[in-house]
Formats: structure tokens, sequence, C-alpha cells
């Protein structure tokens, strides 16, 4: 069942190679030589082939080894370096070694149809995800102190996210009930006079890279909340970007996916139809109808930090989008805090009023 | 102890949130429970503003509704339009003259 996975060696020391978001360079920590993306691409291309052959091949002739049904959803592989046989989540594509801390790749994760398009390489360090998240903390008065005292990070890790993104055009056609009104007095009446108007819309939106991450494990929410990635960035996919972080193939499909893509281009579709209903005071949509057109979707893998920390036995995750810093997640409030802001402030507002009311 | 010490607090500030509308009043017979109530309202209305937005700065995870960041420039085509005139309403109003003036 164990089958061989890759990681990039110092062609100086045999030492592991790190892809660095700040050079945008692989790094060696002993030797501290560095080189691009390309020069690692030639030199492994050849090796990286072998290693897949000899992954199908112990892959086929391989048993499930006594783990019965959940063999099917698990992979083990053996460290290149110390031979340690490392057993993870059929989905996992980089990883690191737990016991000699090798970054390593899993030849045959990312191949055919599983081949990410493209990859936008880690910019940010995970010195700046712990600063990012100290920012987070700033200037939140709900939050209870022991939480901001007594909280440590119980987990940081840099995942490849993978991610499909979807070019499309959206056909939207909009009915609207729109007013203007008019107000005169009469002696002792007030006059409204309001004319109602029949408004229609009807054209069409095109997207470009509507992103919808295709990992079950990764809250969608949180994925949507970090957005958006700059795309001038992206970059044909290349296996030398993931040593040093955690990457992930997809388990959801494009289909499956493109429904919150569509959504997303419909309401947006419906909106900028919207924007052009001018001159009325008021304007209600009557009716609707969007239909979104997609083109194939595109695999793309997006830098994602994720931060979890315990707080009275409940867990609190972080995401940050690995290259543009943007972080996200929710905090607990302190509920003594927040009575006590609220009565702080009602009975600050009631005095001020009756000070100008009575006084 | 704390929280008890807090809750106690957060008590007397509500209740001095209701009584300085009507204490202040006390002194005035002209002003009445109505107004009163009116300034009670405001200040809870008030603070349960502030404390809505001080509990939504802790929320910051979303999922995403519209995909506005991903439009093509110049992709809006607009390929048919109309605004037709349908009817108008007319509503009479009688507005109270203030007699006290």
């Amino acid at each position: 069942m164990a089958v061989e996975i890759t990681n990039y060696k110092c062609p100086c020391c045999t030492a592991p190679l790190h892809y660095s978001g700040e050079s945008g360079k692989l790094e060696c920590d002993y030797c501290e030589s560095n080189y691009t993306v390309e020069e690692v691409e030639k030199l492994y291309a050849e090796k990286e082939a072998a290693a897949r052959d000899a992954a199908e091949k112990r892959e086929k002739s391989a048993d499930d080894g006594g783990w019965g049904a959940d063999a099917e959803h698990m992979r083990a592989y053996s460290c290149p370096d110390c031979g340690a046989e490392l057993i993870c989540d059929e989905t996992t594509a980089a990883t690191s070694c737990p016991y000699c801390g090798n970054p390593t790749i899993v030849p045959g994760q990312f191949t055919g149809m599983l081949r990410p398009d493209y990859v936008i390489p880690f910019r940010l360090e995970k010195e700046a995800a712990v600063a990012a998240l100290k920012a987070h903390y700033k200037r939140k008065l709900l939050l209870p102190r022991s939480f901001r005292d007594s909280n440590h990070l119980e987990e940081i890790k840099g995942v490849y996210v993978p991610f499909w993104l979807y070019d499309g055009v959206a056909d939207a056609k909009v009915n609207y009930h729109a007013t203007r009104a008019h107000s005169h007095m009469e002696g002792d009446y007030r006059v409204t006079v309001t004319e109602h108007y029949d408004v229609y819309r009807e054209g069409s939106v095109t997207f470009e890279r509507i992103p919808a991450d295709g990992s079950s494990k990764m809250p969608d929410d949180y994925m949507d909340s970090i957005e958006p990635y700059d795309y001038s960035e992206l970059k044909p996919f290349s296996t030398a970007y993931l040593p040093g972080y955690l990457a992930d193939k997809y388990d959801v499909s494009a289909e499956e996916c493109a429904a919150r893509a569509d959504e997303r281009a419909g309401n947006s579709a419906v909106a900028c139809m919207t924007e052009t209903v001018v001159g009325y005071h008021t304007k209600t949509i009557d009716g609707q109808s969007v239909f979104v057109q997609r083109n194939a979707a595109k695999y793309a893998l997006m830098p994602v930090w994720l931060l979890s920390t315990r707080w009275k036995g409940k867990n609190f995750l972080f995401a940050m989008n690995g290259q543009t810093g943007k972080l996200v997640g929710d905090l607990p409030v302190s509920w003594p805090k927040f009575f006590a802001w609220f009565a702080g402030v009602a009975a600050g507002v009631a005095a001020v009023i009756s000070l100008f009311l009575f006084m | 102890m704390k929280k008890k010490l807090l809750f106690l607090i957060t008590q007397l500030c509500v209740a001095a949130a209701l009584t300085v509308p009507a204490l202040a009043a006390g002194s005035y017979s002209s002003v009445d429970s109505e107004t009163i109530a009116i300034v009670a309202v405001v200040s809870l209305v008030a603070a349960g503003i502030v404390c809505l937005i001080l509990w939504m700065q802790m929320r910051s995870v979303k999922k995403a509704t519209r995909a506005d960041n991903y439009l093509t420039p110049g992709g809006v085509r607009i390929h048919r339009r109309y605004d037709r005139f349908t009817h108008t309403t007319v509503t009479r109003v009688r507005v109270k003259s203030d007699k006290r003036n």
C-alpha cells in the first residue's frame, strides 16, 4: 500500500528545499542555496516521472493491509529521507514527515485530470499569519480578556486549497415596479401624486474566474470570506511551489461546485441591471429570470494559512489569504461586557437627552 | 464575584437610563409621561444599535452571495430596456395645525 513520495533536495547539500513566498524561490535552510522554480522543475522532471510510475505499480499490486473499508480513503507513503511510513487521507497531495520534518509531495496526486491548471504561490509566511491574528484581536471591545491573554495557538498550517475557477456569462431579465412621487399643499391637505412605472431591463454580464473551493474539508464561508485573490499572480501549476506547505487535491467536483458560482453570478447580474434603473424614488423587483452559461472550469491551488485555537473547550478557526493577508474568523463575545456597554450607552444617551430637554 | 459586580453595575446603569429623564422631568410639571417614555426608548434603541455594531465586529466569516470582484471590464451589456408609465395615484393627508403656536 505504501508508495514513494518526493521531496526536493538541495543539489549542493541534499537537505530539503522549501518554497519561500518572500523570495519566490526554493531555499535550503542549511547551505542557504536558492533555486528558481524552473531550475528545480528541470532537475526533477525525470525523477518525478519515475516515482509516479513506481507509485502506480505499487498501488495496483497493493492490498488493504487490514484497514478494511477505511483503506479506501487512506493512503500510505514512505518518507524518502527517514523511511517512516506516513498514513494520510487520500486527498492529501503535499505534507511533511512528522518524524524528520521533510516537506514532501505525493507523486500521482496531481496528474491527468487531477493536475491543477494554476497555482498562486504563498507570498506571506507563518509570522505574518500570527501577526495578522494579533491585529484581528485589536479594537474588539467585546472580546473576553481571558481569550486575548490566555489564548495560545494550537496549530498553524499553510495549505494550498483546491479551487475551481469559473468563466461565464449571466443573462438576466428583470421587471421592476418603480415610482416617482411629488407632494404639494392644498389648504390643510398635503397632496402626494405618485407616478407608477413598469420598468424592464434585459442584459448580459461577463464574469472571469469566480472561485469556489473544491475541498469538503474547508468551510465554504471561510474560503469565501478571504477572497479576493490577485489573479495577476496566477502561475502555471508546478509542484515546485508546494514544498513546505500542505496541499489538498479536490474532492468536490467542478459540477458540484458550479451551483455556488452560478448563484453569485446571477445575483451580481441582477444587481448590475438594477444599477441602470435610475431617477425613481422607489424600485422593487417584480420578477426576474437569470441564465448562466459557463465555460469549462479551471482548477487552481490557492494559498491559505489556517490557524486554530481552543478556548473554554471550544475550537476557534481563523483563515488567512496567503497572498493578500486578509484574515477572517469569528471571535467569542463577552456577555458581561456586552450588557455593560448596553447599559452604559443607554444611561449616557438618556442623560444627554434629558439635559437638552429639561434643563 | 466579578461577574456579579458587572451584573450589578449593568442593572444600575439601566435603572439610571430609565430614571434620569423621570428625575429631570420631576421639577417640570409640563413634561408628560409620553416624553419620558420617548427618551427611555430612544436611549435603549441607541444602546441596542451601538451593541449590535460591536457584536458585528466580532463576526467576519460569511458566505459570499455576489461575484462583483469577478466582473470583466466592460462586461455589462444591456440588450433591451424600457420605462413605461402605467398610472398615477393621489393621496391626501390632512395636516394638523399646531394651535399651541
